[in-house]
């Protein structure tokens, strides 16, 4: 006999039993969703961003063989390496390695304690964004629309680096010390090492991989525009991805390189470009779009070394 | 100090590997809650939730610290989707069969809870309709109060105590009349 006062006490007696999700079960439903994290995205996901693109994932669908364009005629000839790194990866640009042992070979020591990045972003169809981003050398990241907005965000210590732009440009650096392969899985993880690692570090999702270490990049070279060893790094790291290609191209009359991504490593259909000095690495734009048509974003980038303190007190 | 919910969301906007942190927190309840309604096809279910709350999490007023209210409503939803289109295959292949017209209460998408339900709580839940039943359960099984149903279907909470109340009605009916028939 039942009481009709306790219906909800016998509702809740009716569950079902149903034990807790079996390790495997919630293992497999954990993986489903990480690559589904890194998956959704595509070339309008970028609309509206008024901070720097910060691991815009996309999705990747199978292995392409590397293309290398190589870009050789007008990167300067490189000199004998006293103690070449070891790389190991399969798909090396050459293009790319010949540049980075330009950097190498050419670097000069930087002024200032911090690179200031002017961005400005456009769409075909909504209005311009414009960002100044300050890296610190020591791995902050402030954000303004304009630069006349920085020092109030100094002075309120809003660091938006989170440390994973330290840890792209630590990932960068682990290239340039001869561990290309390392560099380019710790730039695939930096955004959050224990939950990426739990990913990739298992293998079997090399494409994703591949797409988390271009993004990653990507941001990191922009972040790290202003310390040549980063630069050198990090396209070091970008030769080992497969779909990337390089060409000669010029930009506002200075030679520039365009490296591109395409499907697998981005989209199908899809592609992402970052327009780089042909002499400095020093990135000068990005266009991200679909293949035949015109970008969806397109950004220049205003690579500047300056001191925080300067920053801080208004003057550039 | 463990960050709250809304914290976690507001920062996978800008890390999506951070959301994870949702899944670790509140995985083993959906699970639980959508095997307990849907049978095996709940795992799926389970899954699917925290891949759509990911995709809609900008959309997470992360003034909340708590979202399993959130989270119930995305699995109810799929739900009610999973159960609608069990009905329409079901209807489907009533009429290609030519079988015998069942009884069907209204909103009947708990008969295929009855697969994993008992038959006293089959023929409770089927006296109520799918929005009555949806929030009762929500109360009974999630263990989510009023205000924390209110979110989850997105309702104002007036609507959640009279379709309570109305639902509690109509199984305290049923279990008096299974009382009189035994």
């Amino acid at each position: 006999m039942i009481d009709q006062d306790s219906d909800l006490q016998w509702l809740r007696l009716q569950m079902p039993h149903v034990s807790e999700p079996a390790p495997d079960v919630s293992a497999r439903a954990r993986e489903e969703l990480l690559l589904h994290a890194i998956a959704p995205a595509h070339s309008g996901d970028v609309k509206g961003l008024n901070r720097p693109r910060l691991r815009r994932l996309v999705p990747a669908v199978g292995v392409a063989a590397a293309a290398a364009g190589l870009a050789l005629a007008l990167i300067p000839a490189a000199p004998e390496r006293t103690a070449p790194p070891a790389h190991a990866s399969a798909h090396l640009n050459g293009a790319l390695m010949h540049l980075a042992d330009y950097i190498a070979a050419n670097e000069t020591s930087s002024t200032g304690n911090a690179t200031l990045v002017l961005r400005t972003q456009s769409y075909p169809d909504s209005p311009t964004i414009t960002g100044a981003d300050l890296y610190t050398d020591s791995g902050e990241y402030f954000y303004a629309e304009t630069e006349s907005g920085l020092p109030q965000q100094i002075q309120e210590n809003d660091d938006q680096g989170g440390g994973f732009i330290a840890r792209e440009e630590a990932a960068a650096l682990e290239a340039v010390n001869g561990n290309v392969d390392k560099g380019a899985y710790d730039m695939a993880v930096a955004p959050n090492p224990t939950m990426y690692g739990q990913l990739f570090g298992a293998g079997g999702h090399q494409v994703q991989e591949d797409n988390m270490t271009w993004e990653d990049s990507l941001d990191a070279i922009v972040a790290g525009a202003g310390n040549s060893a980063v630069r050198q790094g990090i396209l070091l790291i970008l030769s080992t991805i497969p779909s990337v290609t390089v060409t000669n191209t010029a930009t506002d009359g200075q030679p520039t390189l365009t490296i591109t991504a395409k499907a697998p490593d981005v989209p199908a259909n899809y592609q992402e470009q970052i327009v780089i000095n042909a002499q400095t690495g020093v990135p000068v734009g990005f266009a991200g779009g679909n293949i035949g048509q015109a970008p969806g974003v397109t950004v220049t980038y205003q690579v500047s070394r300056v001191t925080v303190a300067a920053i801080e007190a208004g003057h550039v | 100090m463990m960050v709250n919910d809304g914290s976690v969301i507001e920062m996978s906007l800008r890390d999506p590997a951070a959301f994870s942190q949702v899944f670790d927190r509140h995985w083993a309840r959906i699970f639980v809650f959508c095997v307990s309604r849907a049978g095996d096809a709940g795992e799926d279910i389970a899954a699917e939730t925290f891949k759509v709350a990911f995709d809609r999490r900008d959309r997470f007023d992360a003034s909340y610290s708590d979202a399993r209210p959130w989270l119930f409503g995305i699995a109810t939803n799929l739900l009610r989707h999973h159960f609608r289109s069990g009905q329409r295959a079901k209807r489907a292949g009533t009429r290609m069969l030519a079988l015998h017209p069942r009884r069907v209460a209204a909103g009947a998408g708990e008969e295929l809870d009855a697969r994993t339900l008992t038959p006293a709580l089959s023929g409770a839940l089927a006296r109520l309709n799918e929005e009555e039943r949806d929030t009762l359960l929500l109360l009974a099984w999630a263990d989510l109060d009023y205000a924390e149903i209110a979110r989850a279907l997105d309702v104002p909470i007036g609507t959640v105590r009279s379709r309570i109340h109305r639902a509690r009605h109509r199984v305290r009916a049923h279990l008096a009349e299974e009382k009189l028939d035994d």
